[in-house]
């Protein structure tokens, strides 16, 4: 298991490293010019806080419906870091938008949904932490809810008149934007496995020392 | 088992640390590179008589574009240092608890 | 199916029995529905008149907070008296007790809503004789929506700690789109001349949002209530 752990974390490593290499490399945006190169990082960004809150919604409602322990542990790492990369996409939009648009922030469909499914995995976190007892059930019910918001979120910005530019952006990435696209793509999926699996061992040692305890408690 | 996964995870935070670094110098260094601003017209020897418009800002009128990019990097690259960190730093607590528990186990258990 | 519907209607009917005889949940939502909205229209009132566009927002956002409180209150009464676990004991299929709570929680909310409108109305003089049918049908599938969820969650909460605050943390997030469409269709119909399709679009929206929180609610009531 160690040497699958440290080969992740170089294969981890040596993409996030080339990442900057390629995305310095490409060309610039006819309208937005250099600051348009936030959108390697946001859009991957994006992509993994989908997939960690699809992973979570999944996990729990196995969770719920076949009371599986482990389905509830990667349901708990899958929600930390759908907030993780939510931030990041959160603060990297911003930033790109303030020259882009002119504004920090627009309530349009698809940052003000965004924004509401991020809150919902935040109250996840916060649930898991003050609920009390039973708590495991009342996140997994929120991340059912929280993973519905998906497929929302994703096609928001094509039914609605956004200022956000569509999901067809990404199909007619030009040539020189695809490679570095969708080799960041690349080392934000496999950062994320390798953040998955180290936060849900996290888990599973918790509940590993819980196990200990109740036994300590019988001596 | 428990020392390779520290090393693991210092080995990541490095290696992150070091090619955030790198990788910003790079950004930098190529934004750098944008073509020089424009000379505008000189300070005219005639006061001003008309308005001329203008298809878009010149390079100095516009908001800078490059602090916007390096903090939207840096960002990055920091939330996950510290993630990183944090997963870290709570996995080795629960390891000393587990060790801590278990020695404890085990005296209770030779006593007997 | 039948009685699936007899026991919806059943626990329906108890909790109208319950509330009838006191009344005490009706009256004091109504008062802090009321109170909301006078809030408001303090905050946002300049010069001795109402912002414009602004009935429709508080007309939704006074019905949210109500309706928490009125959920709150529900289900505290329930967990006072034991009446929710013997509910569970009851050999009858969990879903149906769930849309039995939902519809009185509904019903509690439209009452509430009856005297909001036209007080909203006055007080921004905001014109709900507009088109009175699409009007109802945005609160009607609004609360349908809003509420769908808040069952859901406060009956979950009801053993939980600290659920007092925990209710509006779990349920804004999700709930917040309901209000959303709520709000923009409403302010859709209070105009001059009201958008009759925008507020098409928004109704339509908010029935396709009742479908999906009515059905994940049902699906996930059974689960979260067993211990």
């Amino acid at each position: 298991m160690n040497k699958g752990y440290s080969l992740f974390v170089l294969l981890a490593v040596v993409l996030f490293a080339f990442a900057p290499v390629l995305v310095a490399e490409t060309p610039n945006e006819a309208t937005m010019g250099l600051v348009q190169k936030i959108f390697y990082y946001h859009v991957p960004s994006a992509m993994v806080m989908f997939m960690a809150a699809l992973i979570c919604g999944l996990a729990s409602a196995a969770y719920l419906f076949r009371t599986r322990p482990g389905a509830d542990r990667i349901a708990a790492a899958a929600a930390e870091l759908t907030v993780v990369f939510g931030l990041i996409v959160l603060v990297t939009g911003p930033l790109w938008a303030r020259k882009a648009w002119g504004v920090w922030w627009q309530w349009d469909a698809r940052l003000t949904s965004t924004l509401l499914m991020w809150m919902i995995f935040v109250a996840y976190l916060l649930v898991r932490r003050f609920g009390g007892p039973g708590a495991e059930k009342l996140s997994a019910a929120m991340a059912v809810f929280g993973m519905a918001n998906v497929p929302f979120v994703y096609i928001s910005v094509n039914i609605w008149r956004t200022v956000h530019p569509t999901t067809a952006v990404i199909p007619k990435l030009p040539g020189g934007m695809r490679g570095p696209f969708w080799f960041c793509v690349l080392s934000f999926t496999v950062l994320f496995g390798l953040l998955l699996a180290l936060r849900t061992r996290l888990e599973q040692r918790r509940a590993d020392l819980e196990h200990l305890y109740l036994l300590a408690d019988e001596e | 088992m428990r020392r390779t996964t520290t090393t693991g995870m210092m080995a990541l935070m490095v290696a992150l640390v070091l090619v955030g670094l790198s990788g910003a110098g790079l950004l930098a260094y190529q934004a750098g590179q944008a073509p020089p601003t424009p000379a505008g017209q000189g300070a005219g020897q005639e006061p001003q008589d008309q308005f001329v418009p203008v298809k878009s800002l010149p390079q100095q009128e516009q908001l800078p574009a490059v602090p916007l990019l390096l903090t939207a990097y840096g960002f990055v690259w920091a939330v996950l240092l510290v993630y990183v960190w944090s997963i870290w730093r709570r996995l080795m607590k629960v390891e000393r608890e587990m060790q801590d528990l278990s020695s404890r186990v085990a005296a209770a258990a030779t006593r007997r | 199916m039948p009685m699936f519907l007899k026991v919806a209607w059943l626990v329906m009917r108890k909790d109208l029995t319950v509330e009838v005889r006191s009344r005490e949940i009706l009256y004091t939502t109504v008062f802090f529905a009321v109170a909301c909205v006078l809030v408001f229209a303090f905050a946002l009132v300049k010069e001795g008149r109402p912002m414009d566009d602004a009935a429709a927002g508080i007309m939704w956002i006074s019905v949210a907070f109500a309706g928490t409180l009125a959920l709150g209150r529900t289900f505290e009464r329930e967990r006072h008296s034991e009446t929710l676990r013997a509910l569970m004991l009851a050999p009858v299929s969990r879903p149906a007790i769930y849309v039995g709570k939902l519809l009185g929680i509904v019903l509690l909310l439209l009452i509430v809503e009856t005297v909001l409108v036209p007080l909203v109305g006055l007080l921004f003089h905001a014109p709900i004789g507009n088109r009175p049918l699409m009007l109802i049908a945005l609160l009607v599938s609004g609360t349908i929506g809003f509420s769908a969820v808040g069952t859901l969650f406060a009956a979950m909460l009801v053993r939980a700690r600290s659920r007092d605050v925990m209710l509006p943390i779990l349920l804004y997030p999700i709930t917040i789109p309901v209000i959303i469409a709520g709000v923009r269709g409403t302010a859709a119909l209070f105009e001059a001349v009201p958008a009759d399709e925008l507020a098409q679009m928004w109704i339509a929206l908010l029935l396709f949002f009742d479908i999906v929180f009515v059905t994940l609610s049902l699906w996930t009531f059974e689960p979260l209530m067993t211990e």
